[in-house]
Order: structure tokens, then sequence, then C-alpha cells
């Protein structure tokens, strides 16, 4: 195609990413921000109900997020494995939690918020 | 007298017979004389005769000569000569030798006057294949700047991927960069040539979701059906282009409060997509024109536009020509227009609904190669075509068998015409007045019936003059 060479189409071959028919905005109807602020990468998600089956008219992302939430799974690694961005998998998500058929698992103590930890670490440090 | 005055004379009988005998003889030889005078004439007369008829014969035979040579130079002229001036080649100069000069410069004149007509005639074709070209170089090339706009957008939100601003942002990118590529997309293929981006096989719930990011009003679609039914890789671009089209026809001519159903169904010949719009409809000779463009009976062409062009059902018509796809607009059930695609089987394949989103990924890159240029389809095969055992491409699964209990039934296309009376009900109650599944049926029927001649019948319908979009 001409374009490639052309003025519109130049610069450097494009950062090689997946490339699906269907757009981001229309996986998540349009919006950006998933229904809960909870969602964080390391957030813990789980099917609540592996047999509950999804509505006729869920979407591909939906069943494709349940299927792999049988066991628990951090939303990066979900994102991850359906070669989806974080934020797009949270809105997907999202809609799944408030339909109940996922369950956010309490995230555990993260090490970084431990405060014997950090301090812990602030004294190892000073002592470089 | 002289009877009276013999009759006087002494011995007048003497006389008398030698007067009659000499009356006798002259009667005699007058008679011969006459006759061989008579004969005489005779034989002048008929050596004129002979005269005249060898003169005419000798008229006949120079005419008929003459006419032999002026065909003889006329077919010269009609066909080695002619045929030099419409390659553009020089014109032979003729090899008849028996004709007046007069008559060989006349047909000269006109051979030149023919030259002058296919220099002018060339001249305007290259003028419109140079414009095709350029439109189709241009359609290409901005195709391409979309795309790796999308590609850049993609990129941005995979090195910010939790974020939902830049998610934010890059939607809104990806959108607008979608909505040119699909213009563009709409010229190239017009132009007659291909669509460009090519897909693996895709579920047909997949495309039309693929076609929904393609249009501006996307979230007031809502699609539904079976999610196994699926369409082959090579039908699935010119697919879900077709899709995008009749889904932006349908946003446009319903107000934005009013969502936009589609319904993908079985049928045992295929598969269909029904697209229904709730807006106002359009009036009967509207609906008519434009399901003759949306159906491909009539052909527009880019030649067609005019300087306001309306691409998008001339596109539809355009695939449905070229893959054999069945187009029907009708009104629809809830009060504006439902569209109905029907997906023949030679295209329908059976697909894992859950498969890995890997095997989503494009066959190929949407540019195609610049030394062989992009695939020039078959112009216009028509409705029906892709009914052939070529069409059905390696890799391709068989046509979806379908689960018998969803078969819909057959109906006459009689009682299920799309301007009969059940279609022309009070608005009031037109909501009601049939089932998804009976509309299923409809289409089953209408496209049943239709495959056995009629829409064959339909192809070779004549071009009509510009037309509008709702």
């Amino acid at each position: 195609m001409s374009g490639e060479h052309g003025p519109l189409g130049a610069g450097g071959p494009p950062e090689e990413v997946h490339r699906r028919p269907v757009r981001a905005y229309v996986i998540t109807r349009g919006r950006s921000q998933p229904t809960r602020n909870t969602f964080r990468p390391e957030t813990l998600l789980i099917a609540t109900d592996p047999d509950r089956r999804l509505p006729p008219a869920a979407t591909v992302e939906q069943r494709r997020f349940l299927e792999i939430c049988r066991g628990l799974l951090s939303l990066s690694e979900a994102a991850e494995a359906l070669r989806l961005p974080i934020s797009v998998a949270a809105v997907v998500a999202s809609d799944l939690v408030d339909a109940g058929h996922l369950t956010i698992r309490s995230t555990p103590p993260s090490s970084a918020s431990d405060p014997t930890l950090l301090r812990a670490l602030l004294d190892g440090l000073r002592q470089l | 007298m002289l009877a009276a005055a013999l009759y006087r004379e002494p011995g007048w009988p003497m006389t008398a017979v030698a007067i009659a005998a000499i009356a006798a003889a002259a009667a005699v030889w007058g008679r011969r004389l006459t006759r061989r005078h008579h004969e005489r004439l005779a034989e002048l007369q008929a050596a004129k005769d002979r005269a005249v008829s060898e003169q005419d014969a000798r008229w006949r035979d120079f005419h008929v000569q003459r006419m032999e040579a002026v065909a003889a130079a006329l077919d010269e002229l009609a066909g080695p000569r002619m045929q030099a001036v419409a390659q553009g080649l020089p014109v032979p100069p003729s090899t008849r030798d028996d004709l007046e000069p007069q008559l060989i410069e006349r047909l000269d004149r006109v051979l030149q006057e023919a030259e002058r007509i296919a220099d002018r005639y060339r001249a305007e074709h290259d003028r419109v294949d140079a414009v095709t070209g350029a439109v189709v170089a241009t359609g290409q090339d901005f195709m391409a700047a979309a795309l790796r706009v999308q590609q850049e957008a993609a990129a941005m939100l995979q090195r910010h991927s939790a974020d939902p601003d830049v998610l934010e942002v890059g939607n809104r990118v990806d959108h607008a960069a979608a909505q040119l590529q699909r213009r563009a997309q709409s010229l190239v293929v017009l132009a007659g040539h291909h669509p460009g981006q090519q897909w693996p096989d895709l579920p047909l719930v997949e495309v039309v979701r693929a076609a929904q990011g393609r249009i501006v009003a996307f979230e007031r679609v809502q699609v539904a059906g079976d999610g196994t039914l699926g369409v082959a890789s090579k039908a699935a671009e010119p697919l879900i282009h077709l899709v995008a089209e009749l889904l932006a026809n349908a946003t446009q001519s319903s107000t934005p409060a009013d969502p936009v159903e589609v319904r993908v169904r079985p049928l045992r010949d295929g598969a269909v997509i029904e697209i229904d719009d709730c807006g106002l409809g359009m009036d009967p000779q509207t609906l008519e024109r434009q399901r003759e463009i949306a159906s491909g009976r009539t052909r527009v062409g880019l030649a067609d536009l005019g300087p306001t062009p309306q691409l998008g059902l001339a596109v539809v018509g355009e695939y449905a020509r070229r893959y054999g796809f069945g187009v029907e607009l009708r009104e629809s059930m809830y009060r504006g227009i439902q569209a109905v695609v029907w997906v023949p089987a030679e295209l329908t394949v059976i697909v894992d609904p859950t498969a890995e989103l890997d095997d989503l990924a494009p066959v190929r890159p949407a540019a195609p190669d610049p030394l062989t240029g992009p695939e020039r389809l078959s112009p216009a095969p028509r409705p029906g075509a892709g009914e052939g055992a070529d069409v059905a491409g390696p890799g391709s699964a068989r046509p979806a068998p379908v689960s018998p209990d969803e078969l819909p039934q057959r109906r006459s296309r009689r009682n299920r015409a799309p301007s009969g009376p059940a279609f022309a009900a009070d608005p009031a109650e037109g909501v009601s007045r049939e089932t998804p599944d009976e509309a299923a049926a409809w289409a089953a029927a209408y496209f049943g019936a239709a495959d056995n001649g009629d829409r064959h019948s339909l192809a070779d319908a004549p071009d009509t003059d510009d037309e509008e979009q709702r």
C-alpha cells in the first residue's frame, strides 16, 4: 500500500501490539472507569459460583473472564491472560462483580504497606 | 370508269384478263413484300432487344462488381482499419485499388473522425482511471494512517495499562480513527478494490461488535444471538464493513435515545443478522430505492455519488454483489427499518465462542503488497454467486449445521412480503405484531424463496440515478 511510504503513514514500524476486531471502547461500552474504585492491578478476583451461568447476552470477554477466574487471580493476571489492558479488564470485572458473578477477595496484606517492614527497610537503607 | 372504257373497246376480254392477271400478280408480290418487311422489322426488334438486355446485363454486372468493391472496402473499414483506430495504432491504408479516389477519400475521412472520437474517449477513460487510481491510493493512505493511529493508541494503552485516564483518551483517539478508517475504506471498496484488512474466522456476534466500533453512536447498539455461528475468514472484513454501514444508517435514522437491536440467527442455508432501528422509517418510494441499492441490484459507483457522497448503502450493495450476501430492508417491527443480512451457508462456519482471544489476531496486516497491488475482485458476481464450490476457501469449516430444534419454519413469501399488510399495521400495535421468531422465519422464507431464482432475476435491474441515503 502506498500509505506505507506516503507522508501519512510515515514513521518507523509501529510498536507491536495485539490487534483485535472488537475495539476496547466497545468492550467497555464507552466507559473508562470501573463501576467501583476498588480495582487495582493486584486486586484478587474469583468466580462467585462456577456453576452459575452468565445470561445469553454476556460478551466473549465476560465469559472468558469468568472462566479464568475459576481459581483466584489478580486483575493484572486476568488482564494478561485476556490480552486486555488492565484498565479495560477492570471495567469488565466491575460489571461481573456488580452482577454477582465475580467476587473480590480481600487483597492480602501488602508487604509494601506493612509499617514494621517499611521501618526495617528504612533502617537498612540508612545503614548503607 | 376504267372498266367502262375497256368495255367499250373491241377485244376487251383479253385486256381484262391481262389486267386481272397483272393485278393478281401485283397482289401476290405485294403480300410477299409486306411479309418480308415484317420479318425484317422483327429481326431489327430482336437485335435491339438483345442489345438492350446485354447492356442491362453489363450494367448489372458493373453494379454488382461496384457493390462488392464498396462492400469489401467497408468490411476493411469496419474490420482491421477500425480496429487499429480502437487500439490507437496507425491506421493501414485501404488495400482496394478498384475504387474511385473520391470514395477512398470519403472512407478515410470517416476513419479520421473515428480516430478523433476514439482519442477523446481514451483521454476521458484515462482521466477516469487516473481519478479512480488517485481515490484508491488516497483512501489506502488514509486507511494506513488510521491503522497507525489505532496502533499507537493501543501501544499507549499497553504502556499505561492500569490508567483509566489513558484509557479514556486512547478510546477517543481509537474511535475517531475508526471513523476515518471506515470512510476511507468505503471509497477504496467503491473503486472496486479489496477492503484490505484480514481476519480469521469470526463469530457473527463479534462481527457485529467489530462493526459497532466503527460507527459514531456505538453505545446504542445491542447485540444478541448464537455465539457459535461464524463467518469464514475471507468474508469477515467485508461483512464487518457492511454491517457497520447498516448500523451507521440505523443510528442516524433514529433518535439518540433509541437502541439499535441486532440479532444473529441460524438459518438452514446460512445465517442472518437482523438490525432494527426504532426510527421513523421512510416512505415507500425511498425504501424501494434504498432496497435496490443495498441489495446490490442497483449499482452505485464512485462516479454516481455526486457532490455530497452518501457511501453507506452503495458500499453495502457492492459487498452484497461481490460476496453473495443477501441484504434486504423492510419496515421493522419496532416501527423503524429492519435491515436483514443473509450470510450464505458457504460463508458460514461454526466457531468456538470462548476461543482464545489470541485466535482473533489478524492473519495478515492490513497493508496489501505495493508491488502486486490490492486484490481486484472479479466485478459484480451476482447475488447467490457465492454458492459456487470455489467460495468455501481452504480452512473454512463446513457450512454451519444448525441444531434441528432451532430450525425456523419456512413460510410463504406471499404471506410475508415486506410491504404486505402485516407490516402496514397501526404503529401503536406494531411492536407486538411479530415475535422475533416470526421475524427469523420470515427471513428464512424470504431468502430461501429468493434463492430459488427470484433474486437472480432481479440482479440485472437497470441502474438508476444518484441515490440519497436516508
